[in-house]
């Protein structure tokens, strides 16, 4: 639209949902997000999809990144999404999965409204890139 | 941010949407364009509230009581913060 908009600082949610209770590569990533310059909020361990929601809603946050390593994807992340979508926040939100997801269940996420999947070893510039290029305009 | 987009989001916002309650906090915040404007549209449906002050000792329960309150204006159908 105008000038400022692309000086907005992006924001985003950096969330760990269920049991899965390993988050070196969620802090590895909210790090690298916050020096690229990203506003970043961490959930924090064992969150439920009701309450990832509600932090992405009301934290007003441009990218909500998922990261998964315990299998437990294709329950989860479903919950989130239709989450987003009864707040209205689903059109307006980057929605990103890291994590340990097996390649036949990304198709699914993706087709589910996921916009990328990012698995072990992904350079740390190719996903702020990808935020960076795809995050929604405001 | 043009005139159409902020009426849209007062909309929302007066309806009772959370996202754009958050969207308008945001741009409050950080003083984003227009943001002004938002806050002058939204002045006018202010001030029909009634405000209660609750004072006390540490540990008296105006928290306790103040939840309860809330609970209770609620369950009679009217909104409280």
């Amino acid at each position: 639209m105008s000038a400022d908009q692309e000086q907005r600082t992006i924001r985003c949610l950096v969330a760990k949902v269920g049991l899965d209770g390993h988050d070196r590569g969620a802090h590895v990533i909210a790090r690298a997000f916050r020096d690229a310059g990203f506003e970043v909020i961490y959930s924090g361990l064992h969150r439920a999809p009701e309450e990832i929601v509600q932090a992405a809603v009301q934290e007003d946050v441009d990218v909500l990144g998922i990261s998964i390593l315990s299998g437990a994807h294709n329950t989860l992340v479903p919950k989130v999404i239709e989450g987003l979508k009864e707040y209205d926040a689903f059109d307006d939100t980057l929605v990103l999965v890291g994590g340990i997801i097996p390649d036949e269940d990304k198709e699914e996420l993706l087709e589910l409204g996921v916009a990328e999947v990012f698995g072990p070893g992904t350079p740390m510039e190719e996903t702020v890139e990808f935020v960076e290029a795809n995050a929604p305009e405001r | 941010m043009n005139a159409a987009a902020e009426t849209e989001l007062v909309e929302e916002l007066l309806a009772g949407k959370h996202r754009a309650l958050a969207r308008v906090i945001s741009k409050v915040e950080n003083r984003q364009p227009g943001y002004r404007d938002i806050v002058s549209r939204l002045h006018e449906h202010t001030g029909h509230a009634d405000v209660i002050g609750v004072t006390g000792s540490p540990g008296a329960g105006k928290s306790t009581l103040v939840d309860k309150l809330a609970a209770h204006y609620r369950e009679r159908g009217r909104p409280s913060a």
